[in-house]
């Protein structure tokens, strides 16, 4: 979805160039028949609209991306779990069998002394 | 020389242009395309808002649009104002607060995922080499002991090819 304000020549009135989805120019469309308005109206009611919710609907947004954003907090918490236990099991492993490569070695050592 | 220089003609020729291409696709766009005259104080009312607001008018008219036509009715839209005010800033703090925790935990994820196939040969070798040389009794089985492929495969995916967030 693009738009843009312009206007041809400097007293020229403006012209709202916009590129809408699908679904909202049918919302545009059926807002207009429903109100029996022409589309400039329209067009002028709705952006006033858009203006007066839009924290409103900058909070909304927020509320579903914060539902959005646990889902993936829990997610990444639960792998974050198997991945650090895996990368500490490892390294518990590689310095248990150094360990005991050398305690072996050291009583070689010991019994050919 | 000259069959060479007509033959690379021809193939120049025969590219596509890219700005014919383009043009063609603009006219072509599916999208619905509105153009609209209306008054020019309310078109400066809605520039200012947009400065003010720090949006460009590419993504702002629309997005105005769209907020305008939302489906909530009045009493719906009082019910969230009132929401708003009392939930508004406790939400941002733990909004920016889950967003910070989760980049680290990503962060973090990403780091372990680039090695995954390298720890998984290590671990199960390592396993491997204790259980026959009976070092260690009885050898820590795990959830990774199983894992297929597909597994590591999904892990790349989710945290360095990024597909997902």
């Amino acid at each position: 979805m693009l738009g843009r304000i312009f206007r041809k020549k400097k007293c020229a009135p403006v012209t709202i160039d916009v590129f809408l989805d699908r679904a909202t120019n049918d919302r545009f469309r059926a807002f207009i028949e429903k109100n029996g308005l022409d589309e400039n109206t329209a067009l002028v009611q709705v952006l006033e609209r858009g203006m007066a919710n839009y924290w409103l609907q900058i909070f909304k947004q927020m509320r579903q991306n914060y539902s959005l954003l646990e889902r993936s907090f829990k997610e990444y918490s639960k792998d974050n779990e198997v991945l650090s236990e895996l990368e500490q099991q490892t390294d518990r492993l590689r310095s248990f069998l150094e360990t005991k490569l050398h305690e072996k070695t050291l009583s070689t050592h010991r019994s050919m002394e | 020389m000259k069959a060479k220089i007509r033959r690379l003609y021809r193939k120049r020729a025969a590219q596509p242009n890219t700005v014919g291409l383009i043009t063609a696709l603009e006219k072509n766009r599916k999208e619905p395309h509105l153009k609209i005259t209306i008054q020019s104080e309310a078109a400066e009312k809605v520039k200012n808002f947009l400065n003010e607001k720090g949006l460009p008018e590419r993504w702002g008219v629309p997005l105005l649009i769209e907020y305008g036509l939302s489906d909530e009715t009045e009493k719906e839209l009082d019910k969230l104002k009132s929401e708003m005010q009392s939930q508004m800033r406790e939400l941002w703090r733990k909004y920016a607060l889950m967003k910070f925790k989760a980049y680290g935990l990503f962060t973090e994820n990403t780091r372990i995922t680039m090695k995954l196939n390298m720890l998984l040969s290590e671990n199960w070798s390592l396993k491997k080499r204790l259980k026959d040389e009976n070092l260690l009794e009885p050898v820590p089985s795990n959830e990774w002991d199983g894992w297929s492929k597909t597994v590591t495969e999904n892990y790349y995916r989710k945290y360095v090819c990024k597909n997902r967030l």
